[in-house]
C-alpha cells in the first residue's frame, strides 16, 4: 500500500517519517510503473517500510525541495531526512541493498 | 539427508540438444521444401513444435547465459562472462540427485575467464571450431591445399591484386588453420557435429551412473561456419544444392556488408553449403537420437534441441545485407529459432503457436526434473549446506503449454543484442528500436566492442563492459513526450514476415504505442 503525497505536505511526510521510501513518478512513464511494482515486491521482502509517491507533473515544488529533475527517482528517508536517492531502474535486492546502506 | 525431488510426472533426466546456428527456415518441419533434414523433421513431427520461438539477447554467449540462468539477458548484459550473480542450473542442481554433463565444441563458451562449463559433473571438451582454430596453427600443412584456393579472390583482393584489408589476412589465417585440421578428415564422420554426437554417446552409454537421473547437454558448434560440409575438402564431391556453381569453395566469406564484396552468386552458394552442412548435423543428429532410444531413454527422458539463432547470409530475406553476425542484427533470419521437443508421456504432432524464448528453456528442465518449485528444493535440500533457488528464473517452463494446460505463456518476445537493438515481436506487428546507430558502427568496432575481441580471445569481458547501458535510459522529465527516433522500424508481421517493408511512417501512433510497450517489458525484467 502506498501513500500518494502532493505539494502542500510533501515537506510536513517527510520531517515525520522516522522511516519510508518516497518516490517521484509521471503518469505515463512505463519505468515509474515498473519502480512501482517493484516497490510491492521490495514492501514484502522488507516489511513496515511506507512508500510514499509524488507525481513530479503535479508537484513541481516536491521535485524542487528535493532536487529531483528525472523520474523515477527514489528517496530513503531515514530520522526524517531524505539520506539517499537514486533515479533509474532497480530491482527488489538492488533496493534493499540501497536502502539498508542510506 | 537429501531427498528425491518431488515428480509427479513420468520424467527423469533431460537431455538438451544445442545446433548452433540453424536458421529455422532452413528444416523441412518449419517449412523448407528443397534442403534435406528427415532426422529433424521427424522428431518433430513424433513431438512438439514450438512455431514463434525468439532467442531474446543475441548472439551465442548471451544466449548460452539465459539457457544457463534462466533469466532474460537483453535488459542487464551482452556478450560478457557469467558472473557469481548469476545463478546457473548446475548451481541449483548442485548437491542434487542428477547428475549433469557438457559436451560442447562451442569455444565462444570456452573463453578465458568466461566460465560457462561451470558447475556440471563431467565437461567434455571438443576442440577445433572457430575460436579454437588457432591451436592447431603450428601443424603441418599439405602443400597441396592452399588457403586462397577455399575463398574467393574478390572477397580477398582489390582491383589491383593487393588483400583489401585486414580481414583478408585474418581470413586467410583462419582458414590455414581449418585446413589444418580438415586434411586429415576423410568422410563426414570426421566433421565436428558427429565428434560430439560421438561423445554425447559414450557419456550416455559408458560414463553416467545408469541408475541415478540425469541433465545432458550436447551443444553442437556445427552448423556454425566455416561452412565445410564434404563436398568443401573432397574434390570428387559437389554440393547437392548447388550443383553447378564452378568457383572455388567458400570455406568462410567476409564478415562484412554484403555490397562491394561479396556477389549474389556467391551468397547463393554459401547458403547452399550452409545447407549441406545442416544436413550433415541432421544425419549426425538422427544417429545420436538412435543411440538415446536404443538406451531405452526415451520413455523417461525429456529432450529438446534448439538453435541459438539463424544467421544473415545476403540481401533481403537472405540477412539485410550482411554476412555473417556482423551487425546488430534484430530481424528474423537472426532471432526466430528452431525449438522443439519429446515430452515423454506427450504422444503425437504438436505445433504450438504461444511465443516462447530460450529463456523458458533451463525453468522447463528443472521443471522435467522436478525441481522448480521452491518446496520442491527445499525438500530435496541439506541441512547446513548452502543451496540455491529458483527464485531469480524469469522464463517460464513450457511443459504446461505442452499438457494443453495453457494456451500460451506470453503475448509477444523479445530479441536484439544488448545496448545496440531492441525488438518487439507480436502477432501481428514487429517493432524494432535502434539504441545505437548502427550504420555509423563500424564492423572492427562491432567486433572488438560488442563481441569483446573474441577473435583476439576476449578480454574476460572488459570490452564488453563499454557498451554498458546508461541508467538515464531508464528515465524522463516531466512533460516529456514519447518521440519515435527516425531510424526505428515497423513491419507487418502477417504479410511481411522477413521484415523487408518498414511501414512505421504510415502507422507513428501504432509504432509509440509498441515502443512505449517494448520499453516497458525491457524495464520490467530490468527492475525484477
Amino acid at each position: 500500500m502506498f501513500t500518494t503525497v502532493q505539494d502542500n505536505d510533501f515537506a510536513s511526510t517527510v520531517d515525520s517519517a522516522e522511516r519510508g521510501v518516497v518516490i517521484f513518478t509521471k503518469k505515463l512513464c512505463p519505468h515509474c510503473k515498473n519502480m512501482l511494482k517493484m516497490l510491492e515486491k521490495f514492501q514484502r521482502i522488507v516489511p513496515g517500510i511506507p512508500v510514499f509517491t509524488v507525481d513530479s507533473e503535479d508537484c513541481p515544488e516536491s521535485m524542487t525541495l528535493a532536487s529531483v529533475e528525472r523520474v523515477p527517482t527514489v528517496c530513503v528517508v531515514k530520522g526524517g531526512k531524505i539520506l539517499a536517492q537514486k533515479t533509474g531502474l532497480m530491482n527488489p535486492r538492488e533496493m534493499e541493498a540501497f536502502y539498508e546502506s542510506a | 539427508m537429501a531427498k528425491e525431488a518431488r515428480t509427479e510426472n513420468s520424467i527423469s533426466n533431460a537431455i538438451f540438444i544445442m545446433l548452433d546456428t540453424l536458421p529455422f527456415n532452413y528444416l523441412g518441419c518449419y517449412g523448407n521444401n528443397w534442403i534435406n533434414t528427415p532426422n529433424l523433421d521427424r522428431f518433430a513431427r513424433q513431438g512438439i513444435l514450438f512455431e514463434n520461438a525468439y532467442s531474446e539477447g543475441l548472439p551465442t554467449i548471451p544466449v548460452r547465459r539465459s539457457l544457463l540462468t534462466g533469466r532474460y539477458t537483453l535488459p542487464f548484459g551482452g556478450w560478457k562472462p557469467l558472473s557469481t550473480e548469476d545463478t546457473t542450473i548446475t548451481d541449483i542442481l548442485w548437491g542434487r540427485n542428477v547428475q549433469t554433463a557438457l559436451v560442447y565444441d562451442s569455444p565462444p563458451l570456452r573463453l578465458p575467464k568466461y566460465g560457462y562449463s561451470r558447475g556440471f559433473d563431467y565437461v567434455r571438451f571438443c576442440s577445433g571450431h572457430e575460436l579454437d582454430h588457432e591451436t592447431f596453427y603450428g601443424e603441418a600443412l599439405d602443400p597441396g591445399m592452399k588457403p586462397e584456393n577455399y575463398i574467393s579472390p574478390t572477397m580477398l583482393y582489390d582491383e589491383n591484386g593487393n588483400l583489401r584489408d585486414q580481414m583478408s589476412s585474418a581470413l586467410l589465417r583462419e582458414i590455414e588453420c581449418y585446413l589444418k585440421i580438415r586434411q586429415h578428415w576423410r568422410s563426414d564422420a570426421d566433421n565436428y557435429v558427429a565428434v560430439v554426437a560421438r561423445e554425447a554417446e559414450n557419456w550416455l552409454r559408458n560414463v553416467r551412473n545408469p541408475k541415478r537421473p540425469f541433465f545432458l547437454w550436447v551443444d553442437s558448434f556445427d552448423p556454425h561456419e566455416p561452412w565445410d560440409p564434404p563436398s568443401v575438402w573432397d574434390p570428387d564431391l559437389k554440393c547437392p544444392y548447388d550443383e553447378d556453381y564452378d568457383g572455388n569453395p567458400l570455406l568462410l566469406a567476409p564478415w562484412s556488408d554484403v555490397e562491394g564484396r561479396i556477389t549474389e552468386r556467391e551468397c547463393q552458394h554459401i547458403r547452399a553449403l550452409a545447407a549441406e552442412k545442416i544436413t550433415v548435423v541432421d544425419k549426425w543428429f538422427g544417429r545420436l537420437l538412435d543411440q538415446i532410444r536404443s538406451m531405452g531413454l526415451m520413455e523417461n527422458t525429456l529432450l529438446i534441441v534448439c538453435s541459438d539463432h539463424g544467421q544473415p547470409m545476403g540481401n533481403g530475406k537472405h540477412g539485410h545485407g550482411i554476412m555473417r553476425k556482423s551487425r546488430p542484427w534484430p530481424y528474423e533470419e537472426l532471432i526466430h529459432i528452431p525449438l522443439m521437443m519429446h515430452v515423454p508421456g506427450e504422444q503425437g504432432t504438436r505445433r504450438i503457436k504461444s511465443f516462447v524464448q530460450n529463456t523458458d528453456i533451463m525453468p522447463t528442465i528443472l521443471d522435467a526434473l522436478g525441481y522448480l518449485d521452491e518446496d520442491a528444493l527445499r525438500e530435496a535440500g541439506h541441512e547446513g549446506i548452502r543451496t540455491f533457488g529458483t527464485q531469480d528464473i524469469q522464463g517460464s517452463s513450457l511443459l504446461p503449454l505442452v499438457r494443453g494446460e495453457k494456451d500460451k505463456v506470453r503475448d509477444y518476445a523479445i530479441a536484439g543484442y544488448y545496448g545496440m537493438s531492441w525488438s518487439l515481436i507480436t502477432e501481428d506487428y514487429t517493432y524494432i528500436h535502434w539504441l545505437r546507430d548502427q550504420e555509423a558502427l563500424t564492423i572492427s568496432e562491432m567486433h572488438k566492442v560488442f563481441y569483446d575481441d573474441a577473435l583476439g580471445g576476449g578480454h574476460g569481458g572488459k570490452q564488453s563492459a563499454k557498451v554498458e547501458v546508461k541508467e538515464e535510459m531508464w528515465t524522463c522529465t516531466p512533460g516529456a513526450e514519447v518521440v519515435l527516433p527516425a531510424k526505428d522500424e515497423l513491419f507487418d508481421r502477417k504479410i511481411d514476415p522477413f521484415q523487408l517493408n518498414n511501414i512505421l511512417d504510415r502507422n507513428p501512433e501504432k509504432g509509440k504505442e509498441l515502443l512505449q510497450q517494448l520499453k516497458a517489458i525491457i524495464g520490467e525484467l530490468r527492475s525484477s
